[in-house]
C-alpha cells in the first residue's frame, strides 16, 4: 500500500490537544478513522472518534469515508455557533 | 449560488448591525427580519464571563454561503445577510446576526429561522465558554455529553 501524504488541521479541543494547528503527515490509512488513530497515538487526542465529523478538502463526511495523497483532511468536534 | 445583495461573513470585529442591514434593503421589500444571538452571562447555572469563538474559516465561508443559497432556493425572492463571530467576546456582544429582507413577512420569518438552525447545525465553528468559577469549557465538546445542544 502506498504512502499518502495528507495535510490535517486542528481546531477547537483537538487544536488545544494537539498542542498545534496543523501538520502534514505520511500515512498508510485509508479512512478518516484510521487516520484519526494515527493521530491519537502521535498527539494526546482523547476526543472519543463516535464524536467527530470530518471535513475533507472542505466537505463533511462520515469518519469511515476514504482518505486520499494530497487531501486535507479536518477532524470536527462538534460544532456550536451561534 | 447567493443573489448578488446576500452575503456571508466571518469577523472578529464588532458587528454594526444597522451599516449591514443597509446592504439588503431595497424598495421592493416590505419585511426585514434580524435575529441577533448574543453573548449571554450563564449557561447551565453557570456565569459565564466571555467566549470565544473559533472557526474553521474556509470551510465556514463555502458552509455558510451554501446554507444562505439553500435559503434563497427555498425563499425565493428573499435576499439574506448573515455575519459570525470570531475571537474574544465580551457580555451582550452580537455574536450571530441573520437579517433576511424580503416582499412579505412570512418569507422573511422563515428564512431567518432555517438560517439560523442551519448555522447551528452545520458552521465549523466552536464555542469556548470563561466561567467565573476560572474554569473554561468548548460548548457540546467537554460539558454537555458531546451531543450538539439545541439551546443557545
Amino acid at each position: 500500500m502506498d504512502e499518502k501524504k495528507i495535510e490535517v488541521l486542528f481546531f477547537s479541543i483537538l487544536r488545544e490537544q494537539a498542542a498545534c494547528s496543523g501538520t502534514t503527515v505520511n500515512t498508510k490509512a485509508n479512512t478518516a478513522l484510521e487516520l484519526y488513530g494515527e493521530l491519537t497515538s502521535l498527539y494526546s487526542l482523547n476526543v472519543p472518534p463516535e464524536t467527530l465529523l470530518v471535513a475533507v478538502n472542505e466537505e463533511y463526511m462520515g469518519m469511515d469515508g476514504t482518505i486520499k495523497d494530497g487531501d486535507c483532511v479536518v477532524f470536527l468536534p462538534p460544532v456550536a455557533g451561534g | 449560488m447567493m443573489t448578488s445583495l446576500s452575503f456571508f461573513e466571518l469577523t472578529s470585529s464588532p458587528v454594526d448591525a444597522a451599516a449591514l442591514g443597509e446592504r439588503l434593503a431595497t424598495p421592493d421589500a416590505g419585511a426585514c427580519v434580524v435575529f441577533e444571538g448574543r453573548v449571554r452571562n450563564h449557561h447551565r447555572g453557570r456565569e459565564v464571563l466571555r467566549l470565544e469563538y473559533e472557526a474553521y474559516p474556509r470551510m465556514a465561508m463555502r458552509e455558510g454561503k451554501a446554507i444562505l443559497a439553500e435559503a434563497e432556493r427555498d425563499f425565493p425572492g428573499c435576499r439574506i445577510g448573515c455575519v459570525h463571530r470570531t475571537g474574544k467576546l465580551g457580555l451582550g456582544e452580537t455574536a450571530l446576526w441573520i437579517c433576511v429582507f424580503s416582499a412579505h413577512r412570512e418569507a422573511a420569518f422563515d428564512a431567518c429561522r432555517v438560517v439560523l438552525e442551519a448555522i447551528k447545525e452545520r458552521l465549523p465553528v466552536w464555542k469556548k465558554e470563561f466561567y467565573a468559577d476560572g474554569e473554561a469549557v468548548w460548548v457540546n465538546v467537554t460539558d454537555e455529553g458531546i451531543t450538539p445542544s439545541k439551546s443557545g
